[in-house]
């Protein structure tokens, strides 16, 4: 019985203390307000029912988020679809030097112009773009992304809520933020945020 | 966010040293870097040769590296009260 209190305590802390990193996640998976309170919800009633299965409490983190994602896949994913993630569809199937070249190829076209006023575009980049521009990533990708990046899980973590090896985990960060790139340009362009190789101020 | 300038102001030329990666291993290598999952002392090594000579993947190394920070700051959110009331009313009942 005190082993059991033990274990609503502990738990109970747990999620008290990732409820805004279950839900920040959750929000950019299903892209739907009105869904994400009842994923995370869902997800911590499923984590409690199977908490004998964590057998390693360090490990909590990743155990937790991969049961969202799974929550998320099984009962949320075809609500989540969006249009316009099949535009990336041209790259997502390409080799892993296809996807490098990609990147080398950008230098001329993606680099020379922020050069020096790198950082004036990237200020001058909305958070709210940002994040938009990552909601717009393919799922897998998307996922990834976020876990390493917002919620700063490692490579090994990533794949064990993902189920997949570490090296997948790293081809879908590059994959990702290939993509992430080629939004963001495409946004900063279409937001005036640039022109040719100046920069505008931005409307913030 | 780095105010470093790159050590070479001079146009990109490839360093043909047997040493040093190419561009192309160099953006393989990138965001494992940047992630701190570059974890081979010699590839390190030679990535970071590579980014002390090669402008383009310096300058996107920083790019990167900026936008990374972005994320961090731009993606954080607080879980509305209506869902911390939801989650504590389902674990005052377990």
């Amino acid at each position: 019985m005190a082993d059991q209190q033990d274990l609503k305590a502990w738990f109970t802390r747990g999620i008290e203390e990732n409820m805004d990193s279950l839900y920040a996640v959750a929000l950019r998976l299903t892209r739907n307000n009105a869904d994400t309170e009842d994923l995370v919800a869902e997800s911590v009633a499923k984590a409690w029912s199977a908490i004998t299965s964590l057998e390693d409490r360090s490990r909590f983190r990743p155990w937790m988020f991969r049961i969202l994602h799974n929550c998320f896949i099984s009962d949320y994913r075809k609500k989540s679809v969006r249009p316009q993630e099949t535009a990336y569809e041209d790259i997502t199937g390409g080799g892993e030097e296809e996807i490098s070249n990609l990147l080398i190829r950008q230098p001329n076209e993606f680099l020379e112009w922020w050069g020096n006023p790198e950082r004036e575009f990237v200020n001058n980049l909305l958070g709210e773009d940002l994040m938009k521009a990552i909601e717009c990533l393919p799922e897998s990708f998307r996922i990834t992304v976020l876990l390493i990046n917002l919620e700063g899980l490692s490579y090994d973590e990533t794949a064990e809520v993902l189920g997949v090896p570490p090296g997948t985990v790293r081809s879908r960060m590059k994959r990702g933020r290939t993509l992430l790139q080629k939004h963001l340009w495409q946004h900063a362009k279409e937001a005036g945020l640039i022109t040719g190789n100046t920069m505008k101020e931005s409307s913030k | 966010m780095s105010n470093r300038k790159h050590p070479d102001d001079q146009q990109h030329e490839h360093n043909h040293d047997v040493e040093e990666i190419d561009c192309l291993e160099a953006i393989d290598n990138l965001y494992a870097y940047l992630d701190g999952e570059l974890n081979d002392d010699e590839t390190l090594a030679r990535f970071r040769k590579h980014l002390g000579h090669c402008k383009s993947c310096y300058s996107r190394s920083e790019l990167e590296g900026v936008i990374n920070e972005r994320i961090k700051e731009s993606g954080k959110g607080t879980a509305p009260e209506s869902l911390k009331n939801r989650l504590r009313d389902f674990m005052d009942d377990l």
